[in-house]
């Protein structure tokens, strides 16, 4: 298995894409939700950080579980006002 | 508030929904184990694109509008789905009957709906398309098993159409909110088209011209409607707003 997690310059991103790369798939947890390619983004600013993810297919129950996990794995880590965004294109 | 477009989205979200509510009944009851996931699965899909749309409807409609109070606190005239939808499950040719029917439809109105002006509609819809995709192939796969097979297998399906049929009309007739985003009128000749097909290597016959019913875009519906929201919307109006 590749690694999806991409490699940016940006050492801030870099380490929530680390964090990112722990969390299992609720359904397969042999793989990451990076592996997964669920993580689309993550986007850092000033006020908050938003993490855009997109479900496997449209009914896919995990997708809410997911979300909750990366909230709650960045709060322990100590981040702050971190916003879920759902994207569904490209599908 | 553009109503075309709320409403244009309360239709698909309640087509789907409904349609979800209807094929999630066979679960435990399915002819065998496979066949009992395949439909579940198939309701999940369309209980995941349903939510999509409610909650693209909330964020249009705005106020205390959430996902959950579109599917739970409306009523059947507010309701906009396809009668076809609504439909009893009858036996296992008349359930993938409606579903063949449906995603064949789907299957068409998806592929233009993804080249929209509407960004949002576009994205559930090219997502959705992939799903629709499969329950096209796996309904028809179903339709020429049960045509093709038995007297009874082939009884059974000949009745599944004449029991439907009259509700496919409605899939074809624009209603007024939804002419900026689609016209349902060019959708008919290659939908009968591939009906047709498939119908043919299924040995079936094709309905002749009878006379079609409509109303559910417009809240006007068959009483088995109301049925399926007495048991859909049962705990969130006997217990308004209760989570787990």
């Amino acid at each position: 298995m590749n690694n999806t997690t991409p490699h940016t310059s940006n050492t801030a991103e870099q380490n929530i894409w680390n964090l990112l790369s722990t969390i299992e798939d609720p359904e397969i947890p042999v793989l990451t939700i990076t592996d997964l390619g669920i993580v689309r983004n993550v986007q850092i600013t000033d006020e908050a950080i938003t993490i855009f993810i997109t479900p496997t297919y449209s009914g896919c129950p995990a997708t809410d579980m997911i979300a909750a996990t990366i909230k709650m794995t960045l709060l322990a880590a100590g981040y702050k006002n971190i916003i879920l965004s759902t994207v569904l294109s490209p599908a | 508030m553009n109503t075309f477009l709320t409403d244009y989205t309360l239709h698909l979200a309640d087509t789907s929904l409904i349609l979800a509510q209807r094929n999630a009944e066979w679960c435990g009851h399915g002819p065998v184990l496979e066949q009992d996931i395949a439909i579940t699965n198939i309701s999940l899909d369309l209980l995941g694109q349903a939510r999509n749309y409610y909650q693209y409807a909330a964020s249009i409609i705005g106020g205390n509008a959430t996902e959950d109070s579109l599917a739970y606190h409306r009523t059947e005239r507010e309701f906009k789905n396809l009668l076809l939808a609504e439909q009893p499950n009858g036996d296992w040719a008349q359930t993938v009957l409606r579903q063949f029917f449906f995603s064949q439809f789907q299957y068409l109105q998806l592929q233009q709906l993804q080249y929209g002006n509407n960004q949002q509609l576009a994205a559930i819809a090219a997502k959705a398309l992939k799903e629709a995709s499969y329950h096209l192939r796996w309904s028809s796969e179903w339709v020429i098993r049960l045509g093709d097979g038995t007297a009874e297998s082939n009884q059974r399906m000949q009745n599944a159409i004449a029991a439907l049929w009259p509700f496919t009309g409605e899939l074809f007739i624009t209603a007024d909110y939804e002419k900026e985003f689609i016209t349902t009128e060019t959708l008919q000749a290659p939908w009968l088209q591939n009906v047709e097909t498939v119908f043919t290597e299924a040995t079936l016959t094709m309905p002749a011209t009878t006379f079609m019913q409509q109303g559910g875009k417009q809240g006007l519906h068959t009483e088995a409607l109301g049925y399926i929201l007495t048991e859909l919307q049962y705990l969130q109006r006997t217990y308004p707003g209760a989570e787990w």
